[in-house]
């Protein structure tokens, strides 16, 4: 790739200038002009599309973010962090720091910069080259050819940098990879792109976190895609703390074969809007998926987040849990969907939403639903939204803790109940950031 | 420690229960507290800890001389009362361990309370109620047993050992051996610097910890007191002694709202 720095984004000849300035691979090219072609016949989500119907996108002047500049940097070789099985850092898409454990790469293990990987198809990866390719390829394609909405379209067309996490069959990989992805500036469109691909037998957890600077209007329009193949296990932990300035767009979906697992866990701290979407697919025959989401909105943060399980197979489980917590007059909203094909009896399918209203003024709306096609299934949604319970505070208070103390730790308590599904690495910080965020003080600039 | 309860009338969504409690008790003495469902006897414990569901419409709560009514219930909590709930509260996400240890901070003062040596107590009091180690790393009351539970109380009771401990029915439900093992915590504490409340239905739990004073409350005040021979002649008249003794008449409509 050369340098290249398009000032406006979402005009079809920019994108089209844009995509010609890449060097990468014919079919990656392709996708990037079908998605083109996709994104001009769309117009931008309303809320009369019942996804978007709480999260109004209208606002937006979407012609006014401009890509980071991309370059084909090579990126730095860096030591592996402890406990980490690799460590990629980009900042406003440059690669800054790339690391893997030596005898993972000797496994055949790919942890690299998306633009690196595809930029060198010659590169062997210890005879795993042409299949962690051909996998990133097929995940490419098959993704991308029926986009739902124009954010998806937008994203396909311009991403500018990523990774890629390829676990070749039966390794097995204990100590997480981790990738940061984070951007500083004002008006950046941020489009990092992430492919986890496990061959059958493998293993691995990824840690993703998506981070701005303290100001500044990043709009981050993100993908992630996993596959995650018969048998298999894969484990993706993914954390947006982008500042009050900024909007997050992101849509993942993962794949699931048959024995296989898949774990999402996504925490939600940061934007002033937030649309985040989670999507699981059972394709074989036992796979699991267990969709865990943390989230803590705050200020005046707009937060709307989707999980969607589907079973295409029989005898699949999945197990969606979501917990937040709202304050100030911030809003947020879940909407869950399990979707039971035709054909995949003895799903055992549930899905769970509590939130907790920490004040009046502040909102949470939990819209679950059911979808089922079949017979001989076992599927239960449930929700709650409530306030800190009474009982809870006034038991707490006999035993000496006084009103904000017990409050405090009922709200920890609450969240607890998810954080303790997070990978281990990741658990403390969101301890530190749901203390943090039930004392942060809301100054909604009256008295200025 | 030294509670005076004097002419105390209480009510809940304007409901009067207590109408004119007159009661003194002392660290040093156990006392029971008994009385048909819907006496007020429950009330009672929850006013004396200001619980905010009960107005206050009379009268007075002192301890060691100063009254307590205006005092929120972590205050009163932290002049070394206890309260072992009937029906103890399931809080999720909230270790037993951690629970425990900040709660001992806060009455120890913060930091005193070394780790190592809380959490060698805390195994010690564990095995003396003889409730699994296991326990420490469980969310609180959750998913727990009736017996279990309650079990829990009287160990949060040996861990922050209050000066005074009003425990609230804390042997319904209990099978024999549980009701043993609750009756074991509180014996431990009895001494010069401990008094307790034990308030209940059957002199069954007063068989194991025997009440230096007896005290009988019915509709909402305290009709009788005295010592452990009150106990005896309940268990073998019934309550209806208490209502001919003392001319009492039914009214049903206060029990069948206050009741449990």
């Amino acid at each position: 790739m050369s340098s290249t720095d398009v000032a406006v984004f979402t005009g079809t000849e920019e994108i089209e200038r844009f995509v010609n300035t890449l060097a990468e691979p014919a079919w990656s090219l392709n996708v990037r002009r079908k998605a083109l072609k996709q994104f001009n016949a769309m117009s931008w989500p309303t809320t009369e599309d019942e996804e978007w119907r709480r999260s109004d996108v209208s606002s937006y002047d979407f012609d006014r973010y401009a890509l980071s500049p991309v370059e084909a940097a090579v990126p730095p070789a860096g030591a592996v962090p402890e406990g980490r099985s690799g460590l990629l850092r980009f900042e406003n898409g440059r690669c800054v720091a790339a690391s893997l454990a030596p005898e993972l790469a000797e496994k055949g293990v790919v942890f690299a910069s998306l633009a690196a990987f595809l930029n060198d198809e010659t590169a062997n990866h210890a005879g795993n080259g042409a299949k962690a390719h051909a996998a990133v390829q097929g995940l490419f394609e098959r993704r991308s050819g029926e986009l739902e909405h124009r954010l998806f379209a937008w994203h396909y067309a311009t991403w500018t940098h990523g990774v890629v996490l390829f676990v070749p069959g039966f390794v097995e990989v204990e100590q997480p990879f981790e990738v940061q992805f984070h951007f500083d500036g004002d008006a950046v469109l941020a489009t990092p792109h992430v492919v986890a691909v496990a061959e059958t037998g493998g293993r691995a957890t990824l840690l993703h976190t998506v981070s701005s600077g303290d100001e500044g209007e990043v709009l981050l329009n993100e993908v992630i895609n996993a596959d995650v193949a018969d048998t298999a296990r894969m484990e993706i932990a993914t954390h947006y703390e982008l500042n009050y300035d900024s909007s997050t767009f992101s849509n993942g979906h993962a794949v699931v074969g048959r024995d296989a697992a898949y774990h999402s866990f996504l925490s939600s701290f940061g934007g002033m809007f937030s649309k985040l979407r989670m999507d699981a697919e059972l394709n074989g025959t036992g796979g699991d998926i267990d969709l865990d989401g943390l989230y803590f909105a705050g200020e005046d943060q707009h937060m709307d987040l989707r999980t969607l399980q589907v079973h295409n197979a029989v005898n699949a489980n999945s197990r969606t849990f979501y917990k937040g917590a709202v304050k100030d007059e911030a809003h947020t909203v879940y909407q869950g969907l399990i979707r039971v094909a035709h054909g995949a009896s003895k799903t055992d399918a549930y899905l769970t939403n509590n939130n907790l209203v920490l004040n009046n003024g502040a909102r949470a709306d939990s819209i679950p639903g059911l979808n089922i096609n079949t017979d001989d299934v076992k599927c239960s949604h449930g929700s709650t939204t409530g306030k800190i319970d009474g009982a809870q505070l006034y038991y707490l208070q006999t035993r000496g803790f006084d009103y904000e103390t017990a409050r405090i730790m009922l709200v920890q308590g609450f969240l607890e109940e998810v954080i303790a599904k997070a990978p281990e690495a990741v658990q403390d910080r969101l301890r530190a950031l749901v203390e943090q965020r039930i004392l942060a003080d809301y100054d909604t600039g009256d008295d200025e | 420690m030294k509670i005076q309860i004097n002419d105390l009338h209480a009510e809940i969504n304007g409901l009067p229960i207590l109408k004119g409690v007159n009661l003194e008790m002392e660290s040093g003495a156990v006392h029971a507290l008994m009385g048909p469902n819907g006496s007020g006897k429950s009330t009672l414990s929850n006013v004396i800890f200001g619980h905010p569901a009960y107005d206050v419409t009379g009268g007075e709560i002192l301890v060691d001389g100063e009254n307590i009514l205006e005092m929120g219930t972590d205050e009163r909590a932290m002049l070394g009362l206890f309260l072992a709930f009937q029906y103890p509260v399931e809080i999720p996400g909230v270790t037993v361990g951690r629970f425990l240890k900040r709660a001992a901070d806060l009455h120890a003062g913060e930091g005193e309370t070394k780790t190592t040596g809380f959490v060698k107590r805390l195994r010690e009091m564990m095995d003396y109620l003889e409730i699994d180690q296991q326990f420490i790393n469980r969310y609180l009351n959750t998913g727990f047993s009736g017996g279990e539970k309650k079990r829990m109380e009287i160990l949060q009771m040996l861990i922050l050992k209050p000066t005074f401990a009003i425990l609230d029915e804390t042997d319904s439900g209990l099978d024999i051996d549980a009701l043993k093992i609750v009756s074991k915590g509180v014996n431990k504490l009895r001494d010069e610097g401990f008094g307790a409340l034990i308030i209940t239905h059957y002199q069954r739990i007063l068989n194991h910890i025997r009440p230096d004073h007896v005290h009988i409350m019915y509709q909402g005040r305290i009709v009788t007191s005295g010592g452990n021979e009150l106990v005896d002649q309940l268990e073998a008249k019934g309550y209806d002694f208490i209502k001919q003794e003392f001319g009492i008449e039914e009214e049903h409509d206060v029990e069948s709202v206050t009741s449990g």
